[in-house]
């Protein structure tokens, strides 16, 4: 006959030891504490509101394909309430040359029900070249807020 | 009988065996479990390489908690916590990785942590991004006449001997740094709080950097 009390008394203690291996520090992966790396990351990430902004917001520049004559880019953002609201927010995208004339069609839209990924194009001659982007976006009836990345001089 | 004597009480080990399992399941839930989430603002199609993802920490009623200090899994990527929104930490990385976070706050005398993760940032693009010489923050505008940016380089330089140069040997080693790095930077690290400038003195000491 099989000794209940006693299989009781262990499953016990295994349970318990599975409640103390919760508490084990196990973690294979290599954390690395940010503090010894201030200034890289400030580069790095490039913060640019001057104050608590409402609206995270940043873009970046890609060349994808080309032909002869016509070079293609891919302008891919990112906009989001930095309360992590879903409010919608408004955005608008302006292209210009290095001589401040605009040299693509303006890139306008509306991000709803939390969406926070832009992904914009333009084909541009291969004899210019961009000069700066502007991007500007907005809460519906919001203030707007402009971050301008200049690529030539 | 005895067979069966033997079958029974199996059974009933196998009851009481589900009934202490189930105890401690319960227990570790309840241990394991958070009130407090480290959430990912952006969406998943927004976790990208090379673009800022932001992170806020809240409680169950969605309150925004202060981050204390925090660790990320990936050398690839690197994070700060938002100088003006103390509940929001804002992470960017190099290329595609796996990235998890655990983040610590303070609750009462004991500092507690939170983790997120891990979750996968995608490439942003399959080609090099186009490199940027500058970025400002607010309207438009170039900056002025040639005579006014000479005044304002040579006003730089003064407030940088003045206030910089102490612990900064080397100008050319903040070179091109933007009005908004500099904000940043006299905000949230410890040993340049205590130096006030102007509005104006900053723009003069990003003009000094960026024309050396």
């Amino acid at each position: 006959m099989i000794n209940s009390k006693k299989l009781k008394i262990i499953f016990v203690a295994v349970g318990c030891l599975i409640l103390l291996v919760q508490f084990q520090n196990c973690a294979k992966l290599d954390f690395q504490f940010e503090d010894k790396k201030a200034t890289e990351t400030l580069n790095f990430i490039g913060y640019h509101y001057e104050k608590a902004t409402p609206i995270y917001f940043e873009v970046q520049v890609a060349p994808t394909t080309s032909t002869a004559t016509m070079q293609s880019y891919s302008f891919i953002a990112i906009a989001t309430n930095s309360n992590g609201s879903t409010e919608a927010i408004s955005y608008t995208l302006n292209i210009y040359g290095v001589k401040g004339d605009l040299i693509c069609a303006t890139k306008m839209g509306l991000l709803v029900n939390g969406e926070t990924h832009i992904s914009e194009s333009c084909s541009i001659n291969k004899n210019i070249k961009i000069g700066k982007v502007v991007f500007q976006v907005n809460r519906l009836e919001g203030q707007p807020y402009e971050f301008v990345k200049v690529y030539n001089l | 009988m005895d067979e069966l004597r033997r079958q029974l009480n199996r059974r009933v080990i196998c009851m009481n065996l589900l009934k202490y399992y189930l105890g401690f399941a319960v227990l570790l839930f309840a241990v394991g479990s958070h009130a407090q989430t480290l959430t990912s603002i952006a969406k998943s199609n927004s976790l990208k390489s090379m673009v800022t993802l932001p992170f806020r920490l809240t409680d169950e009623k969605k309150n925004p908690i202060s981050i204390a200090s925090f660790q990320i899994s990936s050398e690839d990527c690197m994070a700060m916590i938002d100088p003006n929104i103390k509940s929001n930490l804002l992470v960017k990385c190099k290329k595609e990785t796996s990235l998890a976070i655990n983040v610590f706050y303070q609750q009462g005398d004991q500092l507690k942590s939170v983790s997120y993760g891990p979750a996968s940032i995608g490439k942003i693009a399959d080609t090099l991004l186009v490199a940027i010489v500058g970025d400002t923050q607010g309207g438009g505008g170039d900056g002025g006449s040639g005579d006014s940016l000479a005044d304002s380089i040579a006003a730089g330089r003064t407030v940088w001997n003045n206030s910089c140069k102490r612990c900064h040997d080397s100008a050319a080693s903040k070179a091109k740094r933007t009005v908004s790095q500099l904000k940043t930077a006299l905000s949230s690290q410890s040993q340049m709080t205590s130096i006030k400038l102007t509005e104006a003195q900053i723009k003069s000491i990003s003009d000094y950097l960026s024309n050396l």
